[in-house]
């Protein structure tokens, strides 16, 4: 049940009028079967997975952690990564033993013997997963079985996030919710943009950017065009994910943290990651990287070490593949040239707008170059595109890329970059009108939706389903 | 904004046939055939739907275990008759005239700016069944196409639909690997696009509700009607901004050039390999009206099929003059560059009887 698909939008109007109609007691069981039944909707069998973890993480966290003396942390968090790495990782891991063994002379064919496949969301969950075990163990209070259950399974951030850590949600999972026209409103607002960005922006954009990646030599014009469109599409597909998910939860009373915040008007890589899926590079720093860092505080030299495990720690959780291990190393180096090399130009970008644009566009650029070891089917194929934008091969002539590609994608940039601009300016005097404003909202609402009715192009997958 | 949108779908019910006029139907305005046909008029001798329901016909296709059977396929020069005249016939009706006197059976299968990847898909389709696999594979090659790839939604959904189609597809994607890397790699592409878009079990429901939600709300039921509608507002938009025309030359794109290239050999291998004979002709272009094309790019392509053509044991044929300037229609106050009156289908019908008569065993 893709979000963007009608199933989907009578999926929750149908959950809404129930849930609101519903007694209170009742209302909890029943947004934990509406979850099971939306995950249940992509592949029954992955529900019994689902379940068994929910139900060990909360035994765990109230039987071992929890105590007066609590146990081990690592046995829980073995059991979370267990599934991960099995479903995840098990057939990159074999192909790169079978490539190290033809190194010894050793004859295994490169591909399993069998077929796994991907339960989705389970990146998801399982980093949900260990935010519990750590945050309990820590002295986080656990839930009690019911609130634990709906906490894991709850739908708008079962299969792509925003990756949600009890603290965040306990409030609004323990207290009485009551349906409020002003989460309601917000909520269907943040929905309707969703759809706007995926349907409308995204799913467009992507038939540009695959005909590129696709093709076998691009020109340097074809291949930036595609790795900018590509940037474009990534943010508005993502980020339309998370609104959708942040304004379904918001019908039923729950608060999620915000994901993205405009992170290409970002004005260095560090500032980046508090923009772009926020929830995610909050977990690896409090996760991750603090936890190795304080195991290390002797030796602060490695606290450099730590931050490229933790950003490669990131790429491979988004794919087996090198191509992100490759991207998450990028990063890693960006973040680490921002506290040396790069230092002064970046934290002088608020001396004035000229520095400030600089940096901005500087930042862009380095996370954009980054997108094409995130699309690239292989670092081969990074590396041929690379060489052809640098070498401006064939000129200002695409090879692959029609006129209408191109402009597609360049107006798709000076938009994106028209509204994160006004997005942060005041709402001039003139708009701010009760009655210009009050005419111009509805319009415009209902504009979006009719662009998204009219310009839908069947209810594609979301990019972030394959982590 | 409920009231906006109550409105909006008044408008739509409002202006249906304003809507429902397909971007072709401006051309309907300027007295061109195009496929508005009903069946119990005239006999079905190629996809009337143009691309739009190849399920549909299918069926209609001559059983080619009874008799010789000859597919025509190609773009919209096929099927369009400029400045239409009753008793008129396209180019595969005329040929079929002439043919099947002889035991020799000839239906169309066109559409819009038909792709080789499409006309690749077409023949696959047709080798699926004893019934409809043909003597021979007729293929109409016109330059501009090489702008071009991807199947249609329709071929898309038509592909999903059919396993022993995607089987078929995968194979000779697979098979044929090396010696056309770009080509099959878009095929194999193609395919991943497919699967993706079309999750088992889910499609069934989602379009069953699609088609509900249709039924109530006239703003969905015409929501593909105004997409095309947008588009060509925006496409022309775009011509006003470059000035751009249907005569504005326009260079090759280099990798679409080869992987075109490489869909036509793939089309005479994979057809050899059924026993499918593969023929091929330049279609006719109107000496009145500029083409699109820079001379010396067009100039090596033809050398290129023709020594294509003579590799692979190709009958090819170049129709570009068989076509003389009276034959053909206008467009908007100018002179139509593809499409020609009934006349211009006849005399197509003819010049492919004469250079190919013997083989499709209808003499010459």
């Amino acid at each position: 049940m893709i979000f963007t698909s009608y199933t989907y939008v009578v999926f929750l109007i149908a959950a809404f009028v129930i849930h609101w109609m519903l007694p209170r007691r009742a209302q909890k069981p029943f947004l934990i079967l509406a979850s099971y039944l939306f995950y249940a909707s992509w592949d029954w069998r992955f529900c019994f997975l689902l379940l068994g973890l929910s139900v060990f993480n909360w035994i765990y966290a109230r039987n071992v952690l929890a105590r007066e003396e609590p146990g081990p942390l690592w046995p829980g968090v073995l059991v979370n990564l267990a599934p991960l790495v099995f479903f995840k990782y098990t057939a990159f891991l074999w192909a790169n033993a079978a490539a190290a063994g033809r190194l010894f002379g050793a004859q295994w064919h490169q591909n399993l013997p069998f077929a796994i496949l991907l339960p989705l969301g389970i990146s998801f969950f399982t980093f949900q997963g260990v935010a519990y075990l750590v945050d309990v163990a820590s002295g986080e209070e656990d839930f009690a079985l019911a609130d634990f259950l709906l906490y894991k399974a709850l739908w708008p951030q079962l299969i792509a996030g925003p990756i949600v850590r009890p603290g965040e949600i306990r409030g609004d999972i323990e207290r009485v919710r009551t349906i409020d026209y002003d989460d309601c409103a917000e909520g269907a607002r943040r929905i309707l943009i969703g759809f706007f960005k995926k349907v409308v922006l995204a799913d467009n954009l992507a038939p540009v950017v695959d005909s590129v990646f696709i093709s076998h030599t691009p020109n340097g014009l074809d291949a930036a065009f595609a790795v900018l469109g590509f940037g474009l599409q990534i943010y508005f597909d993502f980020s339309a994910y998370s609104d959708i998910a942040i304004g379904s939860a918001r019908l039923f009373g729950f608060h999620f943290p915000e994901n993205f915040d405009f992170p290409y008007r970002s004005r260095s890589p560090q500032e980046f990651w508090t923009r772009w899926h926020m929830t995610l590079s909050r977990w690896i720093r409090d996760y991750v990287f603090t936890p190795l860092v304080f195991a290390t505080r002797g030796r602060p030299a490695l606290s450099a070490l730590w931050l490229l495990v933790a950003m490669a720690a990131v790429g491979l959780w988004h794919g087996a593949q090198w191509t992100f291990v490759a991207w998450g190393v990028w990063h890693g180096l960006l973040l680490l040239s921002n506290q040396t090399l790069l230092k002064r130009f970046f934290a002088r970008a608020g001396e004035s707008r000229l520095r400030g644009f600089a940096a901005a566009a500087v930042t862009f650029v380095l996370v954009t170059a980054g997108w094409l070891l995130f699309r690239a089917e292989s670092l081969a194929q990074a590396a041929d595109f690379l060489k052809a934008i640098v070498t401006v091969r064939g000129g200002a002539r695409p090879s692959t890329l029609r006129l209408n590609g191109l402009l597609f994608v360049f107006f798709g940039f000076f938009g994106l970059m028209a509204a994160q601009t006004l997005a942060a300016m005041p709402l001039p005097r003139w708009v701010r009108n009760p009655v210009v404003w009050g005419v111009a909202r509805p319009v415009g609402y209902a504009l979006l939706i009719l662009a998204v009715i009219i310009l839908d192009q069947e209810a594609k997958k979301f990019v972030y389903f394959q982590f | 904004m409920i009231l906006i949108l109550l409105l909006t779908n008044a408008a739509v019910v409002h202006w249906s046939d304003v809507i429902h006029a397909p971007p072709g139907a401006r051309r309907v305005e300027q007295g061109m055939f195009l496929t508005n046909l009903k069946k119990s008029e005239r006999p079905v001798r190629f996809d009337w739907s143009i691309g739009d329901h190849l399920d549909e016909f299918e069926r209609y296709i001559p059983d080619s275990r009874k008799t010789r059977l000859v597919i025509l396929s190609g773009m919209s020069q096929m099927y369009t008759i400029n400045e239409y005249k009753p008793g008129d016939e396209t180019i595969s009706e005329c040929m079929d005239d002439a043919l099947a006197p002889h035991g020799t059976r000839v239906f169309g299968l066109a559409a819009p700016n038909l792709s080789h990847e499409e006309a690749l898909f077409l023949l696959l389709t047709t080798l699926r069944r004893p019934e409809t696999k043909p003597s021979w594979f007729i293929f109409a090659v016109a330059f501009e196409k090489l702008r071009e790839f991807d199947l249609r939604p329709q071929y898309q959904a038509y592909l999903a639909a059919h396993p022993d189609v995607v089987a078929a597809w995968r194979d000779v994607a697979v098979r044929h690997r090396r010696e056309y890397p770009l080509a099959t790699r878009k095929m194999l592409a193609t395919l991943d696009a497919i699967s993706k878009n079309n999750a088992p079990g889910q499609k069934t429901f989602e379009a069953t509700l699609r088609a509900g939600a249709a039924e109530v709300v006239p703003l969905i039921k015409e929501r593909k009607n105004l997409n095309g509608h947008v588009q060509t507002t925006i496409f022309n938009f775009r011509n006003d901004l470059f000035g751009i025309t249907n005569m504005t030359k326009r260079p090759i794109i280099p990798e679409r050039y080869d992987t075109n290239r490489e869909f036509l050999g793939l089309m005479a291998d994979v057809a050899r390999e059924h026993g499918v004979g593969v023929m091929m002709y330049v279609v006719p272009f109107n000496p009145r009206a500029e083409n699109p094309y820079i001379p010396e790019e067009y100039s090596a392509f033809k050398s290129w099929l023709s020594e294509f053509g003579r590799q692979k044991q190709i009958p090819m044929a170049n129709l570009e003059n068989a076509v003389p300037i009276d034959d053909w229609g206008t467009f908007f106050g100018g002179p139509d560059f593809k499409h020609f009156k009934g006349e211009g289908h006849r005399r197509t019908a003819a010049a492919l009887l004469q250079a190919f008569g013997p083989e499709l065993g209808g003499g010459r």
